[in-house]
């Protein structure tokens, strides 16, 4: 879990310190929050390299606004936003507008299930399961949390469409809100839950095929 | 299973689990959701396997920052305290 969610008092103890220059309240949320600031900002950006610059540049940002910060969203979110919104200005500027399709997926409105898992139209269950799906609980318990699934999950996730692979290490790995997300990265509520569904079922259908294949074998 | 409970399809059902999670299911939606899983063992088992994958995820750990990026970091906030204390020094000076 991700230590700057705590609670409201404990964010504005770290606020109040950012404020007054501390170094240690700093390096704390550089340590939290910096990987996700450099995957965001290379979202919209073409580079690596560039992607770093853009996130020492909204630390500066950072800096030169907590003052301002009136708490309205979380800290992190506020943080995130700011970083976005550096990322697609100077992305636009590197003449490289990024359309939302090539970041959330051209997937967006396909069935998430193969369709054949349903028995089709003229049929009497119709829309109904043609195969009823495995059942997980029947797994021993250590099984979901074995290296080799934990590996499926996060290869299936640095697969995903990079706004999918997002939402759901901010929602699901990391446990952010839906608002908090929405928010820092600029998505409509809607976006955010189609976003988190498809990832979500992606990685899931990992799962099934891995423990699929291992009964098998 | 009996026979088709409601209106609502597994088909259906499979692509609003996350709606359901989320609360952001209008009480009729949600009543018929939960109908549909009350007769309906394949999606009941679906519904469940959401859930040990999103408590797979949460056991993953996010990227660390590298050493050489920390420092870097630690540079412009050195940089940026330095020259507040300047500034400062020289809007309250005589
Ligand atoms: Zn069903």
């Amino acid at each position: 879990m991700d230590a700057t969610s705590q609670t409201a008092s404990d964010e504005l103890e770290l606020v109040e310190r950012l404020r007054a220059g501390d170094e240690d309240a700093f390096m704390f949320l550089v340590d939290r929050l910096q990987p996700m600031m450099v995957r965001v900002a290379r979202m919209y950006v073409s580079s690596q390299a560039v992607a770093e610059e853009i996130v020492q540049e909204a630390w500066l940002g950072v800096l030169k606004g907590i003052g301002r910060f009136e708490g309205r969203s979380s800290l992190r979110t506020w943080i995130l936003r700011i970083v976005s919104n550096i990322a697609k200005t100077r992305g636009q500027r590197e003449g490289r507008s990024v359309p939302f399709a090539s970041l959330a997926g051209d997937d967006l409105d396909a069935p998430t299930f193969d369709p054949d898992r349903f028995l089709g139209p003229g049929e009497e269950w119709a829309g109904h399961w043609s195969t009823v799906p495995a059942d997980w609980r029947g797994m021993p318990e250590e099984r979901l949390a074995a290296t080799e699934t934990l590996s499926v999950v996060q290869s299936t996730i640095d697969t995903l469409p990079p706004m999918q692979a997002e939402v759901i290490r901010l929602r699901d790995v990391l446990g952010w809100t839906s608002a908090e997300v929405r928010n820092a990265l600029d998505l409509s509520e809607t976006n955010q839950r189609v976003l988190l569904h498809r990832a979500r079922a992606k990685v899931r259908a990992a799962l099934e095929l891995e423990f699929t294949v291992e009964a098998e074998t | 299973m009996s026979e088709p409970a409601n209106d609502l399809s597994c088909r259906e059902l499979v692509e609003v689990i996350t709606d359901y999670f989320d609360g952001s299911m209008s009480d009729a939606e949600r009543a018929r959701f939960d109908r549909h899983l009350g007769e309906c063992t394949g999606c009941t088992r679906v519904v469940q396997q959401f859930r040990e994958t999103i408590e797979a995820s949460g056991r993953l750990s996010e990227d660390q920052v590298s050493d050489e990026q920390r420092e870097a970091m630690r540079d412009v906030f050195r940089r940026w305290r330095a020259t507040t204390a300047t500034s400062e020094q020289r809007s309250s000076g005589p």
